[in-house]
């Protein structure tokens, strides 16, 4: 886009600037201290030196020269042309007297003239090269701003040629070179100017045809859309001329020339601007939009109250009537051309040039203001101080100078605000209630009301078409408003959104166009939103994340958004994406309460399902605990009907996931080992089923993983003294201390695979004895990979530690064990559910 | 192609065709040589040539003929300009030049005039004159060719046809002086006035330092009867070339119109002083001083005593000539008369028709007119004057001068007719061209006979 930009502003560009050097060079060129006469000489008479007019005090003056007069000779040269007389004249310095050969009238003269230096330049002349340059400079800025826009471009071009024209053809022509370069450029100028004027209030404010359905706009539409409009009407000007001067060179006729062009071109000019002005008329009557209506009848007045005075008083009265009398009256009206452009733009809204002028207009007031304190103080100062030394210091001066700088800032303040409100009272309406817009997001934690603001009030408030809002969701964006014809999703846009917060957060789609290179997924959607009708593309995003995407329409007037607006958008959807994050977190905030609330919920009624009380088998002492490491855990034990009559059965599981669905799962097998107990409630037997049933339920649900085991330990305290079953199926193997103390590991079966892991299973139990005063700690993994700030894991060996000293009583071994690993672990939030039973042998009871 | 790519071949293709068009529309050399030294002194000589500064002109194409003896023009030029060698062995010279050029390596402009001066040498004016015409019509803007026409159309008496070439020429070459003098003289001759004044200002303007325009220009004056402004021209005519005799003769001639005797005696003393031109010269001028009051006063026998005695009667000259035979017929001196009528009848025998053969021509119906008048033939008199007028023009001021004193003798011969209203008309003639000298005859201060005196004049 930038590229793009940049090769259609240098387009017009390079010949602006050529023709802007070619202006310059001309003044320039009228101030070289080159030996002169004081002749200015008539521009339509080629071949004789018709003088038409005498600087006053000049050497030609002094010698008797008047306006037409004919400047046969100079210095024993009988002249052939213009720059014949400049390349005599060079061969003299400023002060010599050389003689002249002059008709006048009928009488032929001689008569000696004394060269002074090159000054053809008057106050007229510098009016109409101020009027010339302050249309190139208005031109340029607005090219510069919409360099897409087609009135922007012929708007410029035409402000070259009004500034080639007034500063070229009005330049007051003497002998040299230059002098018939610059007038023949100046021509050139004035033959396409009407062209420019017509092609200008054709598509100015919007494009005649775009509009209007008589016949006559869909011709020029047609043509326009053929692309055979521009050639036509720029091509008629020049065809004309150069049919008109062929004609007279073959008849060998002179050729009347009015500025520089046949009669039959200024007749040419004439109709175009006819055309030009009626075609603006019609705009300024009956364009849709009152705003348009209002400012193409403002260029219209302007144009004719400008135009139409200058052709008269400035162009046929010197050339029919040979007199300039009036030429000042003809010059001056021109100004309203510019400022009736300026002034409609501004207050219409129709180019973007508002931002140059506002400042022009401050810093004129500015200086007009500080001159006039800086009077007012000189005078006060000269009244109270005269004829005291005091007056007279030097110093005062400077001290006042000084005291104007320092005041120049506050003041500046001061006027800005008025300026505004006087010249810019839409733009202070627009940029008062985009700033409310603004507070109130801030303020605002309703997403639907912020959204609502985005795509229904920003548009309104800036007259587009439409507004859109997308936000990120699963890694895409999902409109959540504005027109259905808009893409539903846009995927794949982490380059695209990092590509327009890089360029400030708001572009056109344009400037995406190096990214459309890159990436067919942004390619793909930018085609999708053009086609759509989008033109800009808004980030919304804080610094933490991105929230979404605004993407707005044109203007309804086809006209681009200015850089003030861009800017107050760009404001605007930083506000609006504070605002969407406070009401995304708010939002999330209430879903983790309410998420928290169930949790605690779960975690109660999971605790529900752990035995109250555990039951005391004769002969054996039991204590178990399950310490979840989050609110709900996965962790459980439970008491199973035990298979032999008098026989105490314990179950105690771990399943992989935490939180909901390990919580879930762990509820599951619960349910399961409970509803098959009761039918099998031989361990292998049971084991073997719950692993057939846990298999299915995983292989079946959706929510639970691919992982979602449970790993379970089942004991069983025979009714037989001092024997005790067990089977382990992905638990750890538990320890036992044996009453002399030493502490071993139980053997392990040999299928130990977790339940619901594999389809088939083969689970064996497995029978030990136990003596009395013998502890058995069986444990989930929580106990044992419990980790340290240094990133150690408790383990088994510091377990069996613990275990040796621990006391007698099983929940003195519990509680023992627990402390341990807080110990150890110092206050860290534990990383797993911790599940520890503790079985003694009775010493007294559990003898035979 | 990106925006300066673009820029940058509409860039070459512009340069390109604009040196194309300078390459094509370059000025052609129109002489030939090899060495542009040599070609800028002959475009110094030929311009110098142009404003009749000949021993510039010389000096140029001798210096040119150094630098390239091979440069056919520069010899070709040198060759007709060459002083001290007598007119057979130049025209030798030159015609050898013209033959040895090789015209297949010269322009078109340098084998024209090579093939014109061959025919004019070799005495074929009418294949001259028809390789000009061809070249005109091929070339209608060269000035060398339009120069030749014109000077054709002027001898030839075709004076619009030659006024218009001339027209041209100027306007094809500005400062092309002898084209401005040739058109003061052929305005004067059609009698407008201020068309000639300008044209000899004109070249006034261009050769400030000449004296030939500011001759031609007090010639105007001098016919014209603006005799103060004359004076001016002359009196600057001789301050520029001291030596200029034609300017003496008409500065005299002024003083004498103008009726200043002592400055015309002031400037026969200068003249002593001075020797500006040769002893014939001076005396004949002296000789046209000393006789003027005679003339005026009608004393022709006083006249043709004092001619007798000094000398004057050795000379021969048109208005000496023509003021002998009158005092001689009048006083009645039949011989002398005769004898001036024979030389005249010589001159005009001669079959060339030359300039001084028409003169004569004139001069004899002219002097038939006289005789008339003072054998009292009156209706004699007027036709031979009449005729005479018919045969006369106003080229410059010797001819115009005595087409006007021939007036002035047709209007004495008419009032003493009675005829006053022919009179009225032969004056109003003279008016038209010099006020002066019709209102010096209406006063009667200027009668060539004093026919018939004005009250108070003495009858001689």
């Amino acid at each position: 886009m930038a590229s793009l930009r940049r090769r259609q502003i240098l387009e017009l560009l390079i010949p602006g600037m050529l023709a802007f050097l070619l202006a310059g060079l001309s003044i320039g060129d009228m101030f070289l201290p080159r030996p002169y006469d004081g002749v200015v000489l008539e521009a339509d008479a080629p071949g004789r030196l018709v003088v038409r007019r005498v600087i006053s005090g000049s050497g030609a003056d002094e010698a008797g020269i008047r306006p037409g007069d004919i400047i046969v000779g100079i210095d024993r040269v009988v002249l052939e042309t213009p720059a014949h007389a400049a390349q005599v004249l060079n061969r003299h310095s400023i002060g010599e007297r050389v003689s002249y050969l002059v008709r006048s009238g009928d009488h032929l003269r001689a008569v000696e003239v004394e060269l002074g230096r090159r000054r053809i330049g008057d106050t007229m002349y510098l009016l109409a090269a101020l009027l010339g340059f302050s249309f190139f400079f208005v031109g340029l800025f607005v090219l510069v701003q919409q360099p897409r826009l087609p009135a922007a471009r012929v708007f410029f071009f035409m402000s070259v040629l009004f500034l080639l024209f007034l500063v070229c053809r009005l330049r007051p022509a003497s002998y040299s070179w230059v002098d018939t370069f610059v007038l023949t450029t100046g021509t050139i100028a004035l033959l396409f100017l009407p062209a420019t004027f017509l092609h200008f209030f054709m598509i100015f404010p919007r494009p005649i045809w775009q509009w209007r359905e008589d016949a006559l706009a869909r011709l020029v539409g047609r043509l326009a859309r053929r692309g055979r409009l521009v050639p036509l009407v720029y091509g008629v000007p020049p065809a004309v001329y150069a049919v008109v001067v062929a004609a007279a060179h073959f008849r060998r006729t002179n050729l009347a020339l009015i500025s520089g062009a046949p009669l039959a071109n200024w007749w040419v000019m004439v109709v175009y601007m006819g055309l030009g002005l009626g075609a603006l008329a019609v705009s300024a009557r009956w364009l849709p939009e009152p705003r348009q209506r209002r400012g193409a009848g403002l260029v219209f007045l302007g144009t004719l109250f400008g135009v139409v005075p200058f052709l008269i008083l400035a162009v046929a009265f010197p050339s029919f009537l040979h007199t300039e009398r009036f030429l000042y009256y003809g010059v001056v009206p021109l100004i309203l051309v510019p400022i009736t452009f300026a002034y409609a733009i501004i207050r219409f809204q129709l180019l973007d040039i508002r931002v140059i002028l506002r400042k022009s207009l401050m810093y004129t007031t500015m200086t007009a203001l500080v001159t006039a304190v800086y009077a007012g103080l000189i005078v006060t100062f000269n009244a109270l101080f005269r004829g005291t030394d005091v007056a007279a210091s030097p110093l005062f001066p400077v001290i006042f100078a000084l005291a104007i700088v320092l005041l120049f800032e506050p003041l500046r303040h001061r006027i800005q605000e008025p300026i505004n409100r006087f010249f810019f009272r839409e733009r202070a309406r627009l940029q008062h209630a985009m700033e409310e817009m603004g507070e109130a997001f801030t303020a605002q934690v309703d997403l639907t009301e912020v959204v609502r603001e985005l795509v229904e009030r920003l548009p309104e408030l800036l007259g587009l078409r439409f507004a859109a809002l997308y936000l990120v969701h699963d890694g895409g964006l999902r409109r959540v408003a504005g027109p259905d014809w808009l893409p539903r999703e846009l995927k794949g846009m982490e380059l695209f959104i990092d590509h327009v917060k890089k360029r400030g957060g708001l572009i056109r789609l344009e400037q995406l166009a190096s990214l459309e290179m890159i990436s067919p997924q942004v390619d793909r959607t930018d085609g999708q939103l053009r086609r759509a009708g989008v033109e800009y593309v808004g980030v919304l995003a804080t610094p933490r994340r991105s929230i979404g995407l605004v993407v707005l329409s044109g203007t309804a007037g086809r006209m681009a958004l200015e850089s003030d607006d861009l800017r107050l958008v760009r404001g605007l959807l930083q506000q609006a994406s504070i605002a969407l994050e406070t009401s995304t977190l708010l939002e999330e905030r209430t879903r983790q309460a309410e998420l928290e609330r169930e949790l605690q919920i779960a975690a109660t009624i999971q605790q529900s399902l752990l035995p109250q009380e555990l039951a005391t088998p004769e002969g054996w002492s039991v204590a178990a605990i399950c310490r979840p490491a989050r609110i709900v855990g996965g962790d459980f034990y439970t008491e199973l009907p035990a298979p032999n009559p008098g026989g105490h059965a314990l179950a105690y599981g771990d399943v992989s996931g935490k939180s909901i669905p390990g919580a879930l799962l762990m509820m599951a097998a619960h349910e399961v080992l409970h509803a098959l107990a009761i039918a099998s409630p031989d361990p292998a037997e049971l084991l073997n089923l719950a692993n057939q049933r846990l298999h299915r339920l995983r292989r079946s649900s959706t929510v639970l993983s691919r992982g979602s085991f449970v790993a379970l330990g089942y004991l069983e305290c025979s009714p037989r003294r001092g024997v005790l079953r067990y089977t382990l199926a992905g638990q750890p193997p538990p320890l036992v201390r044996r009453h002399n103390g030493g502490v071993d590991e139980l053997r392990m079966p040999r299928h130990r695979i977790p339940l619901g892991a594999l389809p088939r299973s083969g689970y064996e139990v497995i029978e030990m004895s136990m003596a009395p005063g013998d502890l058995l700690l069986a444990y989930s993994d929580g106990a044992v990979d419990a980790m340290n700030p240094d990133g150690q894991f408790f383990g088994q060996q510091r377990l069996a530690r613990v275990l040796e000293n621990a006391p007698a009583d099983p929940q003195g071994v519990i509680d023992g064990v627990l402390r341990s690993i807080d110990r150890f672990t110092a206050g860290r939030a534990p990383y797993d559910d911790i599940t520890l039973i503790a079985i003694v042998c009775c010493p007294g009871e559990c003898q035979p | 192609m990106t925006t300066t790519s673009r820029w940058i071949a509409a860039t070459i293709v512009v340069v390109a065709v604009a040196a194309a068009a300078v390459f094509l529309l370059r000025p052609r050399p129109q002489w030939t040589t090899s060495s542009p030294e040599a070609l800028r002194e002959f475009q110094a000589g030929m311009n110098a040539e142009m404003k009749l500064y000949n021993r510039e002109a010389l000096a140029h194409f001798k210096k040119a003929v150094e630098l390239d003896p091979g440069f056919v023009m520069a010899r070709i030029r040198l060759a007709q300009m060459s002083p001290g060698v007598s007119g057979e062995e130049a025209i030798k010279r030159l015609r050898t030049l013209l033959a040895s050029a090789d015209l297949t390596r010269l322009t078109p402009r340098e084998r024209f005039l090579i093939l014109y001066l061959r025919a004019r040498v070799d005495g074929k004016p009418d294949r001259a004159e028809g390789l000009l015409d061809a070249y005109l019509a091929r070339y209608p803007e060269d000035p060398y060719a339009l120069n030749l026409k014109a000077g054709i159309f002027w001898k030839t008496g075709q004076l619009a046809k030659a006024r218009a070439a001339f027209e041209r020429l100027v306007k094809v070459s500005p400062n092309w002086v002898v084209g401005y003098n040739s058109l003061g003289y052929i305005a004067m001759e059609q009698g407008d006035f201020s068309k000639s004044e300008e044209n000899f200002a004109t070249y006034k303007f261009i050769a400030p330092d000449q004296a030939n325009p500011l001759d031609s220009l007090g010639e105007l004056y001098l016919l014209t009867g603006r005799y103060h402004e004359a004076i001016e021209q002359f009196r600057g005519a001789i301050k520029i070339k001291h030596d200029f005799c034609a300017s003496w003769d008409h500065l005299a001639a002024a003083y004498l119109l103008e009726g200043d005797m002592d400055s015309a005696h002031g400037l026969l003393e200068r003249m002593d002083d001075e020797e500006p031109c040769s002893d014939g010269w001076s005396r004949s001028l002296r000789c046209t001083i000393e006789l003027y009051p005679d003339a005026m006063a009608r004393r022709w026998r006083d006249l043709l005593k004092r001619a007798e005695e000094g000398g004057c009667s050795a000379r021969r000259g048109i208005s000496y000539d023509i003021l002998i035979h009158r005092a001689a017929i009048m006083a009645g001196e039949p011989d002398l008369s005769r004898r001036i009528e024979d030389h005249w009848r010589k001159l005009a025998g001669k079959a060339e028709g030359g300039e001084m053969t028409a003169i004569a021509r004139v001069l004899l119906v002219h002097g038939a007119g006289v005789r008339a008048v003072a054998a009292g033939d009156l209706d004699g008199a007027r036709k031979a004057f009449r005729r005479a007028d018919g045969m006369l023009r106003l080229r410059g001021s010797g001819e115009g001068l005595f087409k006007l004193f021939n007036l002035a003798c047709l209007a004495e011969v008419e009032r003493a007719a009675g005829d006053r209203t022919a009179e009225k008309k032969t004056i109003q003639k003279i008016r038209k061209v010099n006020p002066s000298m019709a209102s010096a005859y209406e006063s009667g201060r200027f009668r060539p006979f004093g026919l018939q005196p004005e009250p108070g004049e003495p009858v001689r």
